[in-house]
Parts: structure tokens; sequence; C-alpha cells
């Protein structure tokens, strides 16, 4: 465990062996990168490394490795040039060589910098202001810390909050943890809103300088001291959250091979379980499935293809609905937020991040695969502020585009995102939704929300997360069989003097199909998918149809 | 420069640059002796200008005399303002003193008389803290106190015997810097032209000279400097201006620079950096950046030196501010005195120079994705504070500079940590745009911009360029980039190309003659169409791709939205102007949507927007006209929700004939089934799906981000005009339009003759020609055509009527009103009933009619018999009640 203890002293060591004198003023790696991956190869040994966050922090020593599962709120806190190498001299036998600084916050306690400076080298460090993965449901942190991390349980009872700026955070009054990561790769993949993982060493905890700081005469001597971790290794998680998947690209093909043959089953109990939630509404049951398995899986031309926002107008009062349905979806769902659209809940919080010095976030700016559930039916009469109509604006962007725009003074930024968007209404939504429907509750039905065993429970989690990110493909007989059902509905359409089905028809017929192939396991869609996804969306014509 | 020469007129004191410190560390100053008292009573400080020897080792002259304008209080010389020989003993004072000179000649820096222990300060305008990097190797010399623990790499080898003439620490050798500038001055044609012709560095007080440094590198000889100027600006900016002052003494003996000096201003550098890409190794050198001003400071006074009085006994003394902050002498200097505490400090006899700290965000359009922008400090002085304004686009160059943390402001135990800024030289703005100087608008107001020869940014790079370049060669020029217009949309091929040409805009002109202000360039274009039909797409297509485009929605945009408003800044509490849509897209496009659900109110600020370009606000007691030079890409859709063809479109739609008119191309976006087409579109909307292959409506597209970058540079380098032969087929075009109508309608007003001039206009930028060929004109025609045929085609008669546009109402309606009148009467005489309901009468007499009427004929008829007492009519809307009038039977 040295290594997790002083892991700077393997830099040292490395340093020591690897580093080239001879060209001095390139930047060179001397493979520190390389040997802590191979350290840390399977995920097991990786496990083993204590996690960073709102308790460990308060026990973990300096310069100890750590692992820090984050979302990156910012990634440009203000550049710095920090001391690479230099000459040192050691406290206590005053011996003196070149120490690596890198991975460090600076000299260590007891060392004297040499005042010869030929050695000394700097590095070029980027700031990333890291935050806990928003919206993450208890049963992702329980699989974190109960299976590898016993070491956290025990603190647990300290209650009080680390500091943190509260406005980074995109949802307000919500405890979470922060920290900054610095690292001196300038690695441009990665972005605003990924979800990291990153190994690195633990660093003082500091104030986070900006820009107005200039001067350095007006740092607020109030704020918050952030911890910092000088990333080694940064690995960037896949969007799905569910943490027995791997990492990153595909979900195994093992897994897609089960959930494919396990489906129907699954999807069965699945539905009756949410549609126990939706007071045993079983279409609007299967919507809100297809809605779970719905990402963004491609922009062509700037037309965003796979998502499904869904709105369900439930006009009944007092409705249990939206209680229940946040409890399914946050049993099942890696990442969840709820929002009770209220006008104040508008007019009070910023939806959408805006920087100016400083990058403030927006409830909006979450992880891809976020799910959202937005009650619309607490809305009241009244006066939308200026901030209120930008904010809904926000949410409209996400609904029909999947972007959003960070608002910086001059200028905007569209961000590309994947949030999926479930709005509960009592008539219909402000919001531009891809689908909606009116809720049909069945009477006889008990008002009950089914409780799954933990067994199911875990399928279901992994079903969703599993067939969410499974690809499907469209055969070629499929689409010339679509083509020609398009062609003869309109010419019949003509002749009947009813209305056209128009081309958004068809393009939402097709993303239905798709996402009913989803979720049925299939890698190629069959013509029971698309015959079912027709039916699907007669239905839902039926009910007060799509916007 | 070899040879000596005898230092020249003297001046009074000259404002040194405060953007650089060319200060050394390691120098300890120039020391000059004065006699105490006497500079007391002396109420302006002038100059004196003892030789002043670049020297650089014990003995060895340099042999370069340099003025070295100094505060001399002491002097003796008070009431000579003019020429004073050069004293020698002071020379021989300097050249056995043994001190290395520091070259920032141009600073005034008073004398330290009698207190020759001080040691001398730094300037700290700049320089807050000691000079990291390369000085440090020479931080030998006795009295400096770079003390330092932490500096960064040097990066230069550094030879402490490396002799003469060199700058410590660098490879700068100073003679031949200056020889290498003068014989650029000399020289290099266009700024010798510059120099010597430009009266206004003689007339005006433009104390600054742009330095181009692209010319350095064309000029051969000083290809050299180039490169020493980017390595070491800190020690070259100083002798370019030394040289520059030089030369232009000689060539301008009479003017009086009153104590300013010339400055170089150094820019194009060559190779724009982006804020990212600054590293370490990029520290004290001169680099250029492109960014966008995010907030300046005020105006700071910083003291560069503060002035102390004895009150015992008078005596003087000046100190330096140091980081920022003056060391106050405790004691009277002189040692007759030694007075404890008894100095005071004399605020008005103090040095300050201007300082402005900001903000600079990296350009929008260099973040990489996913990243949020980073912005970086930085530090203007003097003439450049104030220069640039928030929202400002610029081209800065700038010396990057890193200064170490404090761990606490009050200690000066610092981080191993630096935080980096610019040290800015020169600014060059862009964006002429956000300043609402239109190009052709600028010219024609006769004043010419105040920048000199490059001030203009040129947005795109190289590369770009070249790529611009190479597509404006494709055979299918036109065909392709209409393609690539919202390439998911299938089809409408005319729309697109209709909306490509607006993008690109004719070109706006002024006929002083004429004497009309202002001949409009910007094509607005009409879309109408059947919901479903992927007009919003064109739209948000437009808006994403356009410069400054603009999008709203006619639904929720009032008038406050679409114009501007006034409001109060939260934080001065002031009245500031928010533009609206309209005005935030002058220059460019807006795009809006659901036209024909506009409030009244706002359509008619349309009216003035399309016409006048302008958009007037009184409000709050401000009234103000603000520019909305802009293109309106609008879509609208049919009053009963489906195009009905048996109306002509000003029927379909609701929106006064008026403002229609005022759209220089109409589309009808129509969802008509037929089975070819239909296959096409399922398969074209099924592509999107099927991922091993997507179809995109044609063969070669170009990505989005390209054809931005190529409207916008056809927009800003092409300003074409019509030839000969353009000319000719232009009027016969026109002719063969107005011929369509067959001699009884009107086809073609001048308006569409100007419309078919812009569409050429920007056909032609679209080749990046500067010359409209008969093609162009021939394409406009067409365009214009087919899109009248949709929209003035009158179908019952089958005729073109330019007339349905301008007014509403064709040559056919007219002829018609008169039978519809009598039938009309028919009707209503036919049925016993007093009263009708108006629906129905409408819908019977639609039912006997063999032609479609519309409400608004209908209505137009039926006025016409209120007016001749006939009927009455009552009730609003809906509820509309015909009453017959026993009065109007009985004329009957």
């Amino acid at each position: 465990m040295n290594v997790i203890d002083q892991p700077l002293k393997i830099v040292q060591e490395l340093f020591e062996k690897n580093w080239k004198k001879e060209q001095p003023t390139e930047r060179t790696e001397f493979g520190v990168t390389e040997h802590f991956q191979e350290l840390f190869s399977t995920r097991e040994e990786l496990l083993k490394i204590p996690e960073l966050n709102s308790q460990s922090i308060k026990t973990l020593p300096l310069n100890s490795l750590v692992r820090f599962r984050c979302m990156i709120q910012d990634t440009e806190l203000s550049q710095e040039v920090a001391l690479f190498t230099s000459n040192t001299i050691t406290k206590p036998d005053g011996e003196e060589k070149l120490i690596c600084h890198r991975y460090s916050d600076g000299p260590q306690e007891g060392h004297t910098l040499e005042t010869d400076n030929s050695q000394t080298l700097m590095d070029l460090r980027n700031s990333y202001y890291c935050i806990s993965v928003p919206g993450e449901t208890q049963w992702v942190k329980d699989y974190e810390r109960s299976e590898h991390n016993s070491l956290n349980a025990s603190l647990q009872e300290d209650e009080s909050p680390s500091q943190v700026i509260p406005e980074r955070y995109p949802f307000p009054g919500v405890d979470h943890f922060s920290a900054i990561m610095k690292t001196h790769s300038s690695d441009a993949s990665i972005g605003v809103t990924d979800m990291v993982e990153v190994i690195g060493v633990l660093g003082a905890r500091d104030k986070l300088m900006t820009g107005d700081s200039f001067d350095f005469h007006d740092e607020s001597a109030n704020s918050p001291l952030i911890p910092t971790v000088h990333a080694i290794l940064i690995r960037k998680i896949d969007d799905h959250g569910h943490p027995e998947l791997s990492l990153s690209g595909r979900p195994d093909e093992s897994d897609i091979m089960f959930y494919s043959e396990e489906s129907q089953a699954i999807r069965k109990d699945l539905i009756q379980y949410i549609a126990s939630a939706l007071q045993g509404d079983q279409l609007a049951a299967e919507l809100v499935l297809l809605h779970f398995l719905a990402r963004v899986h491609s922009r062509v031309n700037g037309v965003v293809l796979g998502k499904f926002s869904l709105n369900i107008r439930d006009s009944s009062p007092n409705s249990p609905v939206f209680h229940n349905l946040s409890l399914v979806m946050k049993s099942i769902l890696p990442k969840v937020h709820t929002i009770p659209l209220s006008l104040k809940c508008l007019n009070d919080n910023f939806f959408f991040p805006r920087g100016d010095e400083h990058l403030s976030s927006g409830i909006l700016q979450v992880t891809r695969g976020t799910a959202m559930l937005l009650d619309e039916t607490v809305m009241e009469e009244g006066t939308l502020t200026d901030k209120g109509v930008k904010n809904l604006k926000a949410v409209s962007d996400v609904s029909q585009y999947q972007t959003l725009n960070y608002v910086f003074p001059y200028s905007n930024l569209e961000f590309q995102t994947d949030i999926s968007l479930l709005i509960l209404s009592n008539g219909n939504s402000l919001i531009p939704v891809d689908c909606a429907i009116t809720l049909k509750p069945e009477p006889s039905t008990t008002e009950a929300l089914i409780e799954p065993t933990l067994e199911q429970l875990k399928s279901y989690r992994k079903y969703l997360s599993v067939l969410r990110l499974a690809e499907c493909r469209f055969p070629e007989e499929m689409a010339k069989e679509i083509e020609n059902e398009f062609m003869e509905q309109r010419k019949a359409a003509t002749a009947a003097g009813t209305s056209l089905i128009t081309p958004n028809d068809l393009a939402f017929n097709i993303s239905l199909a798709r996402l009913v192939a989803s979720s049925r396991g299939e890698q190629s869609m069959t013509k029971q998918s698309w015959d079912h996804a027709v039916t699907l969306s007669k239905h839902i014509k039926a009910r007060g149809g799509k916007q | 420069m070899s040879e000596p020469r005898t230092p020249r007129t003297p001046r009074t004191p000259r404002r040194g640059r405060d953007d650089l410190s060319s200060e050394f560390p390691s120098s300890p100053g120039l020391q000059y002796p004065s006699s105490p008292g006497i500079g007391a009573s002396s109420p302006l400080p002038f100059a004196s200008t003892p030789g002043f020897q670049v020297q650089y080792q014990p003995g060895q002259f340099a042999g370069t005399p340099v003025r070295r304008p100094v505060h001399l209080h002491g002097s003796e010389d008070v009431s000579s303002p003019v020429l004073m020989p050069s004293s020698p003993p002071m020379r021989s004072h300097l050249g056995s003193s043994n001190l290395r000179s520091d070259l920032s000649y141009g600073t005034s820096r008073d004398a330290r008389g009698g207190i020759p222990e001080t040691p001398r300060r730094r300037r700290n305008d700049v320089v807050s803290s000691p000079q990291v990097a390369r000085h440090l190797a020479a931080r030998t010399e006795p009295g400096s106190e770079l003390g330092s623990s932490t500096a960064f790499p040097t990066s230069q080898d550094y030879d402490p015997t490396q002799v003469v003439k060199v700058v410590w620490g660098t490879a700068v050798e100073i003679n031949e810097v200056i020889r290498i500038f003068k014989d650029f001055l000399d020289n290099f044609k266009q700024k010798h032209r510059i120099v010597k012709e430009n009266p206004n560095m003689a007339r005006t007080n433009t104390r600054q000279l742009n330095l181009d440094c692209q010319n350095l590198l064309a000029y051969r000889p000083a290809v050299k400097l180039h490169s020493l100027l980017i390595d070491y600006p800190a020690e070259v900016l100083p002798l370019l201006d030394f040289t520059l002052n030089e030369y232009f003494d000689e060539l301008h003996p009479e003017v009086d620079l009153r104590g300013d000096s010339l400055m170089i201003r150094p820019f194009n550098l060559g190779k724009t950096i982006n804020t990212r890409e600054l590293g370490p190794e990029d520290i004290d050198r001169l680099v250029t950046v492109k960014g966008l001003m995010l907030r300046t400071s005020s105006i700071i006074p910083n003291v560069k030196k503060a002035f102390f009085q004895c009150l015992i006994c008078d005596q003087t003394v000046t100190s330096e501010a140091d980081r920022g902050r003056i060391t106050e002498p405790t004691k009277c200097p002189r040692q007759e005195c030694g007075a404890l505490n008894s100095m005071s400090l004399i605020h008005n006899r103090g040095e300050y120079a201007d300082k402005q700290v900001c903000r600079m965000q990296e350009m929008p359009e260099s973040i990489p994705d996913g990243q949020t922008p980073q912005s970086i400090s930085l530090v203007v002085h003097d003439d450049l504070v104030d220069v640039c304004k928030p929202g400002d686009r610029l081209e800065i160059t700038a010396v990057f500079r890193g200064v170490p943390v404090r761990v606490n402001p009050r200690q000066r135990t610092i981080k191993a940590l630096y935080r980096t800024y610019l040290d800015v030289v020169h600014i060059k703005k862009t964006d002429k745009k956000r300043l609402s100087i239109d190009e052709d608008i600028a010219n024609h107001d006769g004043k010419r911009p105040t920048y000199q020869s490059g001030d203009e940014i040129e947005v795109q790079s190289e590369d770009m360029i070249a790529k611009i370049q190479e597509i404006s060669m494709l055979p299918n020029l036109y065909e392709t980039l209409a393609r690539s217009v919202a390439p998911s949309i299938f089809e409408h091929d005319d729309i697109k190309k209709g909306v490509l040409l607006q993008m690109f805009g004719g070109t706006n002109k002024t006929f002083q003659k004429a004497g009309s202000p202002r001949y409009r360039g910007d094509i607005n274009v009409l879309l109408v169409g059947d919901p479903g039909t992927s007009k919003s797409q064109i739209l948000t297509y437009v808006h994403k791709i356009a410069p400054r485009g603009v999008y709203t929605s006619g639904k929720g945009s009032s008038a406050v939205g679409l114009t501007a408003y006034v409001t109060r800044d939260p934080d001065t509490r002031q009245l500031v102007l928010e533009s609206g849509a309209l005005v935030l897209s002058d220059g460019g496009i807006c795009c809006i949507d659901e036209f024909d659900k506009m409030s009244d109110a706002t359509r008619s600020v349309l009216h003035e927007v399309m016409e006048q370009q302008t958009v007037s606000v009184a409000k709050a007691g401000i009234i103000t006209t603000l520019n909305a030079r802009t293109s309106l890409l609008a879509a609208a859709n049919p009053i009963h929700s489906q195009y009905n063809h048996k109306l002509p479109m000003v029927d379909n739609i609701d929106l006064p004939p008026t403002l229609i008119s005022r759209f220089d191309l109409l589309y009808l976006v129509l969802d008509i089934v037929n089975e070819q087409s239909d296959r096409r579109l399922a398969r074209h909307i099924l592509s999107l799906y099927l991922e091993d292959a997507p179809e995109t409506g044609g063969t070669q597209i170009i990505p989005i981000e390209t054809l931005t970058s190529y409207i916008s540079y056809a927009r800003n380098h092409c300003h074409p005009v019509l030839d000969e032969d353009a000319s000719s087929t232009l009027i016969q075009c026109y002719l063969d339009l107005r011929k369509l109508g067959g001699g009884k309608q009107i086809t073609a007003t001048t308006r569409q003759l100007e419309s078919m001039i812009r569409l050429a206009e920007a056909r032609a930028k679209l080749r990046l020609s500067n010359v409209v060929e008969k093609a162009d004109v021939e394409e406009a025609s067409r365009l214009i055509r087919e899109g009248l045929k949709e929209s003035a085609m009158d179908p019952r008669t089958g005729l073109l009527d330019m007339d349905l546009l301008t007014t509403g109402q064709g040559s056919y309606d007219r002829g018609h009103l008169e039978d519809m009148r009598r039938e009309l009467l028919n009707l209503l005489n036919a049925t016993d009933k007093a009263t009708l309901r108006w629906a129905d009468v409408l819908a019977d007499f639609n039912a006997q009619s063999s032609v479609g009427v519309s409400e608004e004929q209908f209505s137009r008829v039926l006025s016409e018999l209120e007016q001749q007492q006939y009927i009455k009519v009552t009730g609003k809307r809906g509820l509309r009640v015909i009453k017959k009038l026993t009065v109007g039977q009985d004329r009957e």
C-alpha cells in the first residue's frame, strides 16, 4: 500500500530513473501515467484506492492517492504556471537534489528551494472544477461504498458539510462535494459535464483563484477552501452511470445477449412496476419505459435523433403520480433529478449555466444520461420574470434540440446534452415535447406501488442500462416496407380526403419503432416491432397525440 | 550608429513606455548628481540631455549617445529650456561610474539627488514583481534585491563572459538592432512613407507608430529583428523606440514632442496564438492573441513616483513605487537636517500613469468542443487605456508575463505558482459590425478608419482561406452550396438557393447624386406553407449559420422583444438600452418564425426596419434610432392551416400586402402528394436512421462550419458591381417580367428590379467575384420569376399580377367585384329573412360560385354594399349578422 500512502515517492523515483536532463526545456513525460496505469489495471485494484468524498476528506492524509468520481463542471479555471522541477535541499540531511514537483502543491515541508535556478523548470497546469455527480441515486452511491469501501461506513455520523462553492453545483441547496483537479496535460477530450474518474494525489485545500484577484489583494477571506487533486490518471466514464457496467465503451456482448433473451419477461414486469406508479395505465407505462431507453444516438446536420421527451397529462387532483414515479425512477435509474416546475422555481433558480468570471452552474448542467422528472402540475398563474422566460427557453431547447446554451458575456456557447425529460402536467405542457399522452387510470388497480424484490430491481437496472446503449440496426427490407407503407397511406388519405400522414409522423413512428426494438432487445429491427410501434403511435394519437 | 553623435536639442521629459519594463534587475541605474534646493523651485521639471551612454563594460564606450530625458529638479539650467550641450562632467561621471545603464531611456526618472545609496527602484506599473525567467541569470549585481527563491527556467543559455553591446542575459546586440531598424525605417518603402509623410505624427498627438511585423519579415535585412523582437521584447522595444525618436527628430526637427516620446507598437507577428496555447515557454515573449474583451476596470492612476518634501527644510525626495508600494522615507535625507518622520507626500508632484486591468476571453469560435471559454488578464497602459470596450473583439500583441502568487497578500511568501497575464503593446480591434460600421457606409461617410493598415483582423485563418478559394473553384459551386444548406431538409432546392443568396446578401450602396440616403443590399425572404413542411428547420439552420443570426418566434415576441427596450442596469442603476432581435441582428439575418402570429404593433416596426433599416425607440425619455440593417427570413402559416390552392397567396396568409411586398422572395412550401417524391421523402427520412448509409440529399456537402466561413469571407471581401453585359441582361429580364402579365396586369415593379439586382450581386459574391455577370442576372431573374409564379399568380386567371402583392387586390378582383356584388344581392334578395348569419351567407355564396371567394373579398363586397346602404353588418367576428335594409331594396 506504499503507493496509496506515498504516491509522490513513486513519482520521484520514476523521475530520477527516467528524467532526461539532456532536454530540460521540453516538458517531457517520465512514465508516471504508464506506471500507474499498470499498477491499477484491474477494477479490483482500482477500488482499493480510497474514494474521495465529503466524509473521507476529513481523514485522508495530504499527498495520499485518492480516487474521485465526479462531473467536470468547469474546464477553465485560471491557468497556472507551476514548478515542475527544482533543486531542493531536504532539511534533515541537507542533501541537495533535483526534486520533481509535478503532482504536488509545491515544495514539501522541510524542503528549501535551492537558489541556483538553472535546474528550475515550470509546468503549465490546467485546473478543472469537479463536483460529485449530480443526481446520482442512492443505490449507485451505496454500490460504490458498500462493496469496496467499508472504511467509510464508520464515518457517516459526521455531518458538517464540506466546503463547496454552491453556485457551481447544478441543484441549489443539495449537499455535494467538490474538488479542483489539476493536470499538467491538456487533454482536450475532457469537456464540461463529462463524468470522469480521477486517480490522483490529494493536495491542500485552497481558495479558488479567480481572475478578479489579479491584484492579489482582494481575495475574500471567507471564500471556501476547496481540496485539490493532482490527477495522475483521468478516465472518462461512459454516461450510463451504472456502476456494474464497464467504465467506457459499449456494454459487454454477453450482457446484451443475456438481456435480449430475458427482455420479454423483464419488459413485462417492468411495465407492470411502472404502471403501478401511473395508476395502472399500461400504455403510459410502456411509453415511460421507452422513454427510459431513449438516448441521443446521432446528430446529423442539426437533426437530433433518438431523443424522446415525454409529457404525461394527468388532470386528477392530488395525484400521487409524481411521487410514485420519482420513487420508481430513483430505484431503477442511476441518475435522476426531480423538479417541481412552479413559477417560483422558474423565477428563482437558474436552469442554464452562465459564466462571467467563473462558470456558475444551472439545473440543466448535468451529465449525459441524467433523467429529469418535471412536475408542471404545481405551476400557477403569475408573472414569469425575464429569468423565468430564459429558464423555460433552456428547458425547451433541451427538449427540442438536446442542446443547452451556456451564457457568457457577449457570447453564448451551445453545448450538447442528453437529458431525458419526463414532464407531468395538467394540460398541455409549456414545453414542446416529442410525445404527449393523457393519463387514463385503470379503475381496477390498487393505489399501492409494487415493491419489487432487490433481485428484480437489480435486473431492471441492468436491463435499462444495457439495452439503452445497445445498437439497433435498421435492415434494408424494413426500410423498403416502411417506404411503401408511407406512400400507400398518403395515397389513401388523399383519396379519402382525410388528413395526410406527414413526414414528421413518419419520423416519429421510426423513432418509436427503434425504441420498441431496443426494449425487446433486438439488435436489428423486426416487422413485429415496427407494427407494434405503429399501433402505439395510433393509441397515442387517440389519447391526445403528440405535438 | 557606431560613431558617437553629439546630443541635440534637449527636450522636456518624455513619457516612457509603461507597457514594458525594459529594466534589468541587475541594473542599479543611473544616478545623476543634482544640486539640492534648486529643483524645488522649478515648477516644471524639464530635461537636460546629458550625453547618455549605452555602455556595457567598463571602458567600452558603445559610442551611442542616447538622449535620456530626465527630470533634473536640481539642474542649474532652470531658465534654459533650449539647447544644452552635453555636459562633459556628467559624461565622465557616467563613464567612470561603471554603471550598466538600463535602456529605458524614455523613462522619465528623477535623478536621485544626493541619495546615491538608495537602490534604484524598479518601475512597477508593469513588473510588479521580480522579473522572472532569464533575467534571473543576471542576478549577480550588488544592490539587486532579486531574491526570489523561485524562478522560471532559463530558456536561454547564458554566458556571463559574453562581452559588449549585448543586453545581459540575452542575445540582443544593441547596436545591431538599432542599425537594422534604422535601415528598415530608411529603406522599407511603405514604412518610410508612413513616418515621413504621416503628418499626423508630427501634427497631431499621435505618438505611436504601428509596426507591422510582417514588414520586418518582408524586408530581408530586418528579418533577424523580427525574431529578436519576439524573443526579447523588453529589450528590443525600447531600442526601437529610441531609433524611431532619433529618426523622427531628424525628419521633423521643428516638432516639439512636449515630453512624449514616440512609441513603436508592433503587431501582426505572423502567428496568432490562442490563449490556451500560451505556456511557460512564452513567458516574457511577444505574442499575438485574439480574444473578446469581457470587462475593463476603471482607469487606475498608477503611482510611478511619489514626491516627498521635508517639512522642516523643504528638502525633496522622490521614491519610486516598488510592486505597488511606495517606501516612505522616514528620515530627511539631507545630512544637515536629518529630521525623523518629517517627510510628507506632495500629491501633485508625484507621477502617475494610466493603467487598466482587463479580462479578455478567448474567441467564442476557437473554443474546443465541450470546453468553457478561457479568459486571461490584460494590463494596458497609457495610450491604450480605454481603447477597447467590453464586447470588442480584439487582436492584441502583448508580452506574456508570469507573477508568483502570494500565499497571503500581506506576506512576501509566495507559492510555487505563477499567475499569468499579458502586458499589452498593441491593440487591434475587429468586428466592425458590432461597432455598426458597415464597410460601405464607413467609406461613404468620407472618413477613413482611424486605424492604419492592417488594423482590421483577418478572421479566417490562412488554411480556411485556401479552402474557401478551393471551394469557389468547384464546377457546380452554386448547386453544391445550395445543397449544403440544411441538408437534412428534403429537396426544396429553389428555397435553399434563395436562402443561400440571402445569406450572401447584395451590396449596400449609396447614390449621392440621386440624393437617396442608402440603398439596401439585404434580401428578405418569406416562406409560406403547410404545417410540417420543415420551414422552421430552414429558419433554425439559417440562424445557426448566418452572421449575427437571431431567431425569434412571432408568437412570443412582443414589439419590445423585436426592437429595443430600456432597462435599468442592475449594477449601476442607470438606464440602459437593450436591443432586441432586430437591432441585435444588425448586419445579419433575423429569422422570424410564425410571422403571421405577430401582433400588429410589432409588424408596424417591421415596416420601418424593412424600408428604412432602422428602429426608432422612444421610451423612458430616451429617443433614439438604432440601426437594424438586417435581412429578414420569415415563415408564416396559411390562414386556414392548409393552403387553399384556389385562392391567391395574399388571401392565404394573414399579412398586410404592404408588408408582403417588401419581401424580395416569396416561397410557397407545400405538402403535395406525389408518389415519386413521397417515396424519396420516406427514403430521405429513413436514411437518417440507417446509420450505415447516410444519404444527404446529394453527393457533396460542405460542412456547416466551412459554409459559415465561406459566407463571411464572401461578405467581407466581395463587393460586386454590374458589368455592361449584365446590365443589359437585367433590363431585358425586367422587360420580360413585365410582359408576363400580358399588358393588362402589372407583373413587375421597380421593387422586383431592385430585388433582381440584389440577388444577382449575391450570386456574384457566392462566386467570390467582384463582377456581376450575365449568368448571375439570369439566375436572379429565374428565382424571382419562380417566386412570383407561386406568390403573385392569380389561380383564377393563371396570370401574374403584381397588384395582388402590392394592394392585395388583383385586376381580376376588381373586375369581379361588381359581379360579386350583383350575385350577392341576388342571393340576399332570394331569402325572406331580414337578418342572415354572416358565415351562412359566405358558405352559400361560395357554394354557388365557381371560383373560391375568400373571406376578405366577401367582406370587401359586403362593406361596399353597406356603404351603399343596402345592408348593415352588426356583431363581432364569428357572430356577425347581415341585416337587409329596406331602403336598399327599394332602390334596387
